[in-house]
């Protein structure tokens, strides 16, 4: 039961959000709630390859790029159809991006999805199919036979949100989850434990690629518009910088990084080239101050003394196993270092 | 007509269009491989790679713009304080990448160069977007020349000049002159550098500032044929990586052979398959190149032990 709290009270808080902005704020303060979850739904899908197996991806605008255009070709304007087609589509580019881990890491991987991203680009914009670099404008879409306007695609895009942060906390948690840390903090052993890490990289890469799908999915109907342009290198870094500003190890990482991008550029009304010079200064103080993220650094001290009181078992029986959901993420790093 | 002149004439043609094609590859070739070489003096020293490289070329391109076009300066102070810029911001971020990269983690100064990325394409955009993309006046002298049939434009050919004159200097420097025994012995062993009394932190910055004036003397160069953007880098950034890739990010004369096949391909597969096929083929040899170098420098650190 306890559990069920823990693990279900933030996505909850996040999917009565979405319900109350997307009813309740005006047009393009619903927007910009929309924006921030599915940045958001992305980054948490991002969080998967940097933050749990441990690898530097810039590719993921070209797989967000890929479920909104399979979303948008095969769906037929409806809104389930093309939600399932951006996780299936988003499953398989994720499994490809992920293939090159078994060969190249590091900075080697980093280039081959940065030019994963801009062949993407590059095939888009020479298949006039697709719309070619202009782009296409798209219909409303339907859920269940009722436009899904902008207060629905709100709400849709808080729902998912929240069970992609469900979903992404129980397999952190689980042995999938338990063996993608292994292998990132330290390959030899999980290896001597039987864990396959190519095996282990590719599952995450496959899974995150599932998010990011389903968030360009989403971000295409809320533009109503699909370019290659929406989907290009700077989506992806700022995907990075999402993940890594937050805490790369952590659960709501994204969720501040994303809602620190796209709220924090609102609320302070700059414009486009302003946010990128703040983002992208913020994430090299980030990375030079505070590697582990602004998550951690901020909740780090509510976490220590959480702990320290169940170490003296003041909470009881279950703080062994509350420990485990609660701190999954100091646990490894305090044994390696 | 008869058949056979038409035939002969579609020769010539044919001929003509190889000759300027293979011209304008080798223009592309010399232009990745100043990059590339600069990418791989700056892996060399520093076990890095830096995202934000173009960004530095362009911020320093945007300097020499507002002193030399916009504020009417003399257009060597302009190539100066361009060439400064280059030099304060590669000193800063080489700086900071060796102190990230000797705390342990090899993603953080990569991650890093990616935000100095977002950070300097900002300020591009910030201070001289949304006027006209800006025309470069050319620095050099332009002419054309006719080669074995093909009009030549002199962009062309200093660009080949500059990196023919580039690599024999940076040979000479590398294997002749003490600074680069130096710089040599601190890539080859830190530790063993460090205790005959080498300041390998100051080798490495000595390789950044090179690689990134390299970078700068390119966008200098092929500048006055495009236009001047935050985005001018990008597509030459990634063609210099997959040149480097060739040489596994290790050697100069291999990034050298990767940008003259890169560049010749590009310019043939532009000109006899389609102009949108030009930007692919980088991308292409990138990942073929993982496939074909498995033990290079591709492989992480950790595993190479």
């Amino acid at each position: 039961m306890k559990m069920v709290v823990r693990r279900g009270l933030g996505p909850l808080a996040i999917a009565i959000l979405g319900v109350c902005g997307g009813y309740f704020l005006g047009g393009y303060d619903a927007y910009v709630l929309g924006i921030w979850f599915i940045y958001a739904l992305a980054g948490l899908g991002l969080t998967f390859a940097v933050g749990w197996v441990g690898e530097i991806s810039v590719g993921h605008a070209g797989i967000m790029a890929v479920g909104a255009y399979a979303a948008a070709e095969l769906a037929n304007g409806n809104v389930v159809g093309g939600l399932l087609i951006g996780i299936a589509s988003g499953l398989v580019i994720g499994f490809i991006v992920g293939l090159p881990t078994i060969r190249v890491r590091g900075f080697g991987l980093a280039i081959v999805t940065l030019a994963f991203v801009e062949l993407v680009g590059a095939v888009i914009s020479n298949v006039p199919q697709l719309g070619g670099a202009s782009g296409i404008f798209l219909t409303i879409p339907a859920l269940f036979g009722t436009p899904a306007d902008l207060p629905m695609l709100v709400v849709i895009s808080g729902v998912i949100l929240a069970a992609g942060i469900v979903i992404a906390g129980v397999l952190r948690d689980s042995t999938l989850g338990k063996s993608w840390r292994a292998v990132r903090d330290n390959e030899p052993l999980a290896r001597a434990l039987g864990i396959n890490p190519a095996l282990m990289r590719v599952t995450a890469f496959a899974i995150s690629g599932a998010y990011c799908g389903v968030a360009g999915a989403l971000l295409s109907w809320m533009l109503q518009y699909l370019s290659p342009d929406s989907f290009d290198l700077l989506l992806s870094i700022n995907l990075l910088a999402i993940v890594v500003i937050g805490g790369k190890d952590e659960l709501y990482g994204s969720l501040l990084g994303a809602g620190l991008l796209t709220v924090g550029g609102e609320v302070l009304r700059v414009t486009a080239a302003v946010q990128g010079v703040a983002f992208g200064l913020a994430l090299l103080i980030v990375v030079w101050l505070l590697p582990q993220g602004l998550v951690p650094a901020l909740v780090g001290p509510i976490r220590r003394r959480l702990r320290a009181s169940e170490r003296m078992g003041t909470r009881g029986a279950a703080s062994s196993n509350a420990m485990a959901t609660e701190l999954p993420s100091s646990a490894p790093t305090a044994a390696d270092k | 007509m008869s058949k056979p002149t038409i035939a002969l004439n579609s020769m010539i043609q044919f001929l003509a269009g190889a000759g300027s094609a293979a011209f304008y590859g080798l223009f592309l070739a010399s232009l990745y491989a100043l990059v590339g070489m600069g990418v791989v003096l700056i892996f060399r020293s520093t076990r890095t790679v830096n995202f934000a490289h173009g960004q530095f070329a362009v911020t320093g391109g945007f300097v020499f713009l507002q002193s030399a076009q916009l504020m009417h300066m003399p257009v060597a102070v302009g190539l100066l304080l361009g060439a400064l810029t280059v030099v304060v911001l590669s000193l800063v971020w080489g700086r900071m990448s060796l102190s990230m990269e000797r705390r342990g983690d090899d993603l953080i100064p990569l991650i890093g160069s990616f935000g100095l990325f977002l950070a300097l394409d900002g300020i591009a955009v910030m201070i001289w977007g949304g006027q006209e993309p800006f025309v470069i006046a050319p620095i050099l002298p332009e002419f054309q020349v006719k080669v074995a049939g093909t009009v030549v434009d002199s962009v062309y050919l200093w660009i080949l000049a500059t990196f023919l004159i580039c690599s024999l200097l940076l040979g000479f420097f590398m294997q002749r002159t003490s600074v680069g025994l130096k710089l040599r012995a601190s890539v080859q062993n830190r530790e063993a550098a460090e205790l005959i009394g080498i300041p390998t932190r100051r080798m490495a910055l000595i390789a950044w500032v090179i690689g990134s004036i390299l970078a700068f003397v390119a966008l200098m160069l092929f500048v006055p044929r495009s236009y001047l953007e935050d985005t001018s880098m990008q597509a030459i950034l990634l063609s210099a990586f997959a040149a480097a890739a060739v040489g596994g990010f290790e050697s100069f004369s291999g990034a050298a052979l990767g940008a003259l096949v890169l560049g010749i391909a590009e310019a043939l597969s532009g000109r006899y398959i389609a102009s949108s096929l030009q930007a692919i083929v980088p991308l292409i040899v990138i990942i073929l190149m993982i496939f074909a170098n498995p033990r290079g420098a591709f492989v992480v650190r950790g595993q190479r032990q």
